[in-house]
């Protein structure tokens, strides 16, 4: 007899560890399933997440029993299923409930989900554990028995009581593990869309992370490239004040405060191209001297000044409704050409060039040259011009 | 049976402390009273660095109270006997490495651990490489002894769990991180950022969104939403946001992605909205953004720009501020007029500012102002 409650406890204490190991592997939800089917004693489990206005599922994992898809019950069945209409709604989060607490074998031979739809899967008991109850969602673990395997005892219900608090656990995991993934991945494709550069950097200078934008930047080696993980530049003296900023921000993290806060700094291009803007700052608190797994401690952008007039003027034929004609001029004003020159090498009458001027005036509601310059530069943001355009 | 249940209540307290670092202490207490002891520990330690990384206890001195990390560590048996031959998985216990009459003659037992009462322990090594060695341990005193085969039992039972729990903790702190630095950037852009699920709810604001949405000019966030104030705005930016999913969905035709104004009740110059597709890479990505919504104030892009002004050509602050509101639309007669300044002195600011930015002509100037202005918020 002692020997017998040995390895019972033996298995329980499995099952719990399976069940959090699923937590880190949604792909291991079914096995899991298995496992707490096998011991609580029951022919197939289910994870179900049902929204409750609609009793739609909003998640199905099961094992030993149909897909989610292919079976009526969550289409019609589910609907007139007694468990979902007598006992779902006065469950709350962490109960454990099973059949007879609503209904007896009279009442299941009469009922089509019982007598029909869960016969024909040669099922007929469950003893259910709630993991969450609101007023919009419930979801819960069943293990399914049946007619043979009779309605669970209580020895059954006080096993499935003890798995319940270790199912809500691993699967308050996996669900924040899979929240976290998807900010993660929509902050970093986020970070892809912005036009400038941008790259997270350790103490060391080693890039932890660099957005679309930086890799396009070092790729094109024009002054700024990215060396053995590290950020490295052409131009020395970029290298000297880059090196420092860095350096600057990790004394400030270690707790000296008159250590500067960020730097600007030019990069010169070997191409004669204008130079590079670099922005170096502090990431996240200053005060936190222990850095993360990450190690990163500083951000940088990096602009290019050539780059965001192209990426302005289709915004700007958008918002103001310029035509090809105007926009290529406000775009010509706006690199600091005159009217005449524009005329010049466009071979255009001056008059012509005013009448684009007017309109691009009346349309941007602006009088003034250097107040449509300022507008047309403030339409510039930071996003990366549509990819299709490219 | 008691014992039993006092098994299964501490590891789901063991579980609860990997979802919420801050149960620790509550978990290893438990652990405590089960085993049988007078406190414990979880300590992840850096064999190179020779230091702890993260030092959790139950009713022990902090780590930064106690010498024992600094000094008594090199001498203690435990670490110098014990740690080296044990992997991931081990046991230890003190006889292993030392007897009675050892630890009476070593000063780590017979002066470090006497002086808090403690002289056994029963570990369990949650990893153990070249780089870390990361254990926990269940102390106790000289009358509670030794540990025997129940309490080595016991620390077996529960190590696996504290394993578990211990990476929880471990993968849940890096997601944090990866989110800070993330949204550290972002809140780095002058420009306000929305990333919007495909319901249109809002699943990550950085600093200046929230500072627009607080102004209530125009554009507010309600019901975790993105609002603007005006009706026909209102629509084009739905319209917007739709086409956006659409394009993202793979329909070709949807107009490439939009750009908007939108009015501000005070008149000053209107916000610039874009609004972009985030690319979807796989079908099975669920519960992410679809889109970014990106507000421009031509107004808050110009605080940022001075000070990187200055730092790049070296302006003083009266020829940024020239060149600042020349940027602005203003002319030098006015911002004579405003400043109380002769109009021979804002041409001389203005002269200096040509001669260290290299620009002859005023429109070329402004151009070259606007370039270097990063998108960034004045730090």
């Amino acid at each position: 007899m002692r020997v017998q409650r040995m390895t019972r406890h033996d298995e329980l204490l499995s099952v719990i560890a399976t069940i959090h190991a699923a937590g880190l592997d949604p792909q291991s939800w079914s096995p899991m399933l298995g496992a707490v089917t096998r011991l609580v004693g029951g022919v197939a489990g289910t994870l179900e997440i049902v929204d409750k206005r609609t009793l739609a599922h909003r998640a199905f994992h099961g094992f030993n029993v149909p897909r989610a898809d292919e079976i009526r019950y969550l289409a019609g069945f589910v609907t007139n299923s007694p468990r979902w209409t007598a006992m779902m709604p006065r469950q709350k989060s962490g109960d454990v409930g099973c059949d007879y607490q609503f209904i007896d074998e009279r009442g299941m031979n009469a009922s089509p989900f019982y007598g029909d739809f869960l016969a024909r899967m040669e099922m007929r008991y469950f003893v259910v554990g709630v993991l969450a109850a609101s007023d919009a969602e419930y979801t819960a673990v069943t293990v399914q028995r049946t007619p043979r395997q009779g309605h669970p005892d209580r020895a059954e219900i006080a096993l499935m009581r003890r798995l319940v608090p270790h199912v809500r656990q691993a699967f308050d995991l996996a669900g924040r593990l899979a929240e976290a993934a998807a900010l993660d991945r929509s902050l970093m494709r986020a970070l892809d869309l912005v036009a400038d550069g941008v790259a997270l950097v350790r103490a060391d200078g080693a890039v932890v992370h660099a957005n679309a934008a930086f890799q396009a930047i070092a790729r094109r080696g024009d002054g700024i490239a990215i060396r053995n993980g590290m950020v490295d530049f052409a131009d020395a003296p970029a290298r000297a004040r880059f090196a420092d900023a860095i350096a600057g921000i990790y004394r400030l993290r270690a707790g000296e405060t008159a250590a500067s806060q960020s730097r600007d700094l030019p990069a010169r291009r070997p191409s004669g191209l204008p130079a590079y803007v670099l922005s170096v700052r502090p990431l996240v608190e200053t005060d936190r001297v222990d850095v993360g797994a990450t190690g990163a401690v500083a951000i940088v952008f990096a602009h290019d000044p050539t780059r965001r007039k192209a990426a302005a003027i289709g915004a700007l034929r958008e918002a103001f409704g310029l035509t090809e004609a105007e926009a290529a001029l406000a775009l010509a004003l706006q690199a600091g050409g005159t009217p005449a020159g524009y005329a010049a090498t466009h071979g255009l009458s001056l008059n012509t060039v005013y009448t684009h001027m007017r309109r691009l005036r009346e349309k941007t509601r602006c009088t003034r040259m250097p107040e449509l310059i300022r507008r047309l530069d403030d339409l510039g943001g930071p996003a990366q011009p549509d990819r299709r355009s490219d | 049976m008691a014992a039993y249940d006092d098994l299964l209540v501490t590891i789901e307290t063991i579980h609860a402390a990997g979802l919420d670092r801050a149960l620790w202490p509550d978990a290893l207490a438990g652990i405590t009273r089960l085993v049988g002891g007078s406190a414990a520990m979880l300590e992840s330690f850096d064999k190179r660095a020779f230091r702890h990384r993260a030092y959790i206890g139950f009713n022990v001195p902090r780590a930064d109270e106690i010498a024992y990390l600094a000094s008594q560590v090199t001498v203690s048996p435990r670490w110098s006997r014990m740690m080296p031959r044990q992997r991931t998985g081990d046991l230890g216990w003190d006889y292993q490495i030392i007897d009675e009459r050892g630890m009476d003659a070593d000063p780590f037992y017979g002066d470090f651990l006497a002086r808090m009462d403690m002289r056994y322990l029963v570990a369990g090594v949650l990893h153990a490489s070249a780089e870390d060695y990361e254990c926990f341990s269940v102390q106790r005193t000289r009358d509670q002894g030794h540990v025997e085969r129940r309490e080595i039992d016991l620390a077996a039972r529960l190590l696996p769990h504290v394993r578990h729990a211990w990476e929880v903790s471990r993968l849940l702190a890096a997601a944090d991180e990866a989110r800070d630095l993330m949204s550290s950037a972002f809140d780095l852009v002058s420009d306000g950022t929305a990333l919007v699920r495909a319901d249109g709810s809002i699943l990550h604001t950085n600093a200046a969104m929230a500072a627009i949405a607080r102004r209530r000019d125009g554009i507010a966030i309600r019901n975790g939403a993105i609002d603007l104030a005006n009706g026909i705005e209102r629509a084009r930016f739905a319209a917007a946001l739709a086409a956006v999913l659409r394009l993202r969905d793979g329909d070709a035709t949807a107009p490439v992605a939009g750009e908007m104004t939108v009015a501000r009740a005070d008149g000053a110059p209107p916000y610039i909205v874009s609004v972009r597709p985030l690319p979807q890479r796989e079908r099975s990505e669920i519960g992410g953004a679809a889109a970014m919504v990106l507000v421009h104030d031509p107004l808050g892009a110009h605080d940022a720009a001075a000070a990187s002004l200055r730092e790049l050509f070296g302006l003083t602050q009266a020829e940024a501020s020239v060149a600042q509101a020349l940027r602005s639309g203003v002319t030098p007669a006015a911002y004579a007029q405003t400043h109380r300044l002769s109009l021979n002195t804002v041409y001389t600011h203005l002269r200096r500012v040509r001669e260290k930015t290299g620009c002859t002509r005023l429109a070329q100037l402004i151009r070259k102002l606007d370039e270097l202005h990063p998108p960034l918020r004045s730090a």
